[in-house]
């Protein structure tokens, strides 16, 4: 807990968990799609669903798709916003299963990715996000980290870490999962450091990894 | 210079014994401590308040066109016309100031979470007009909002934030003790002055709960910040002058905890309880999710 997260965050009105941590939510999907988004699907979970409206979290989710932040009065303009972007917006209201009860997921596409989380609003703005491509991945989005997506073959994560200790990144800690149906795995490397571009390329060329993304901690955003 | 002592808070006794054992201001042990939560040097830290600053200094402006129910969005217009109020000027700005941030995040503008939305009201609505009457530099605003975070960081610790756990008394009453604590720091209070203007303000607002009408964050909760506001100028007013709080802060936030505990979940931001679920509570309900349908 900062201090930040006590006066703080600046953000558009009216509720930290509903608003704030919605617009969050959106926002990291985009971060890991890593392009412009060109359709999105959003499903409301549980008081995201039943008060969402009254609280603007459907603005504030496709505002945070549309890299417009929490702090952003064009917010609430979203809809507008992603009118004219030829973003294709759906919502719907769902259940998910043992998730924190201000949930949604997203389902984002671009031109050559596409992915899906699930994202919890966990009160005071502060967000987690538990689940990434169906895998369970609980992010914490406050660390600096790398997140891969890759064939499930021997060797990726000692490739990987190989690689980042020459760098001289320290690791907080690594979480993968993966698919036996799909073949395919997911990492998440909190590390106590910025990964720069170069590393990033490197790790993008790792035989049999799909996709990395290096993203910042959510207090630098 | 933060390497060099063993500094960690948790309680408000905490920052008092440090301040003991290191001979150091209150504000170097917040900032030694914070440097290591958030991984920022002290002058970020610094450069970082300066920037919420001046969102609050902005946000007590009226903004709001638009409401969800159509009843708040020209309250603070009509408190702003009231010319023959019981309160100096000064205070009038207050309370003012309150309810336009207040109503102005109803309104989905841009406020800053002091320390929720809900309250965001409590603490730009005391310190803004309070800084500019008596013309208080930046620099001494910032270190008041340090001592006001700190204390709502106790308060986070022993307790609770958050209406859904605790009740209206953890959100207006914590936003209330916090604004209380800096506006003491500001007319130079030292700890236990500081100390008991921020007790004596929690322990005004112990047992408040949180039902608000469609669970969303206006009534009553934009009327509340005025009344948090006002509280809190009270809690100053009675510390400066001497009288001392009798329960430690820290045992005060411990009962906050022990009501919102005891305090039924229809209460607690269910929306399901008290003002939320009278007659006119769930009319007003009713015609919200109308208009979302149509």
């Amino acid at each position: 807990m900062s201090l930040f997260d006590i006066i703080g965050p600046v953000m558009i009105g009216p509720s930290s968990s509903h608003t704030c941590g919605a617009a969050k939510i959106g926002y990291f999907s985009r971060l890991l799609l890593g392009e412009e988004p060109k359709k999105a699907i959003i499903e409301l979970h549980g008081s995201f669903a039943t008060t969402g409206k009254g609280h603007g979290t459907d603005l504030a989710i496709l505002a945070g798709i549309l890299g417009i932040k929490w702090d952003n009065e064009k917010l609430t303009d979203s809809k507008r916003i992603a009118i004219q972007k030829g973003l294709n917006y759906r919502f719907k209201n769902t259940v998910l299963k043992n998730v924190h009860p201000n949930s949604a997921r997203i389902y984002l596409y671009g031109n050559n990715f596409t992915v899906n989380i699930i994202g919890s609003s966990i009160g005071g703005g502060d967000i987690k996000i538990p689940f990434i491509n169906n895998f369970n991945l609980d992010v914490d989005i406050k660390k600096s980290s790398i997140i891969m997506f890759y064939d499930d073959v021997p060797g990726i994560i000692a490739k990987t870490t190989g690689l980042i200790a020459k760098k001289k990144i320290n690791i907080a800690y690594l979480r993968s999962a993966r698919s036996s149906s799909s073949g395919k795995a997911m990492m998440f490397i909190a590390t106590d450091m910025k990964i720069d571009t170069e590393t990033m390329k490197q790790l993008n060329e790792i035989k049999h990894v799909k996709w990395v993304r290096v993203l910042r901690s959510i207090y630098e955003y | 210079m933060s390497t060099k002592y063993e500094i960690k808070y948790k309680s408000f006794n905490d920052i008092k014994s440090n301040m003991d054992k290191y001979n150091l201001s209150p504000i170097e042990i917040i900032l030694i401590d914070e440097s290591k939560r958030s991984k920022l040097p002290e002058h970020k830290i610094i450069e970082k308040f300066e920037h919420i600053l001046e969102v609050m200094k902005d946000s007590i402006n009226q903004k709001a066109k638009d409401d969800r129910f159509h009843v708040s969005v020209d309250m603070a217009e009509k408190y702003s016309n009231r010319t023959k109020s019981f309160f100096s000027p000064l205070v009038q700005d207050i309370i003012l100031s309150a309810l336009s941030t207040s109503v102005n995040n109803a309104c989905m503008h841009r406020i800053v979470s002091a320390p929720t939305g809900g309250a965001s009201g409590v603490m730009p609505g005391v310190l803004v007009p309070i800084i500019k009457f008596y013309k208080f530099d930046d620099d001494i605003a910032i270190k008041a909002l340090l001592i006001g975070a700190a204390i709502g960081n106790v308060i986070k610790n022993l307790a609770t934030l958050s209406g859904a756990e605790g009740g209206c008394q953890a959100e207006i009453g914590s936003a209330s003790a916090m604004t209380a604590g800096a506006v003491a720091y500001l007319f130079q209070g030292d700890i236990t002055t500081v100390e008991s203007a921020s007790s004596i303000a929690l322990k005004n607002m112990l047992g408040l709960t949180c039902d608000p009408v469609a669970g969303l964050v206006e009534i009553p909760c934009i009327k509340r910040n005025a009344m948090g506001a006002l509280n809190a100028l009270l809690a100053v007013d009675l510390s400066l002058s001497g009288i001392k709080t009798t329960i430690p802060l820290d045992e005060v936030i411990l009962a906050m905890k022990d009501i919102g505990d005891k305090m039924d979940s229809t209460l607690k931001e269910t929306g399901l309880g008290g003002l939320a679920a009278t007659e006119t509570g769930k009319k007003l309900l009713k015609n919200l999710e109308k208009s979302h349908n149509r």
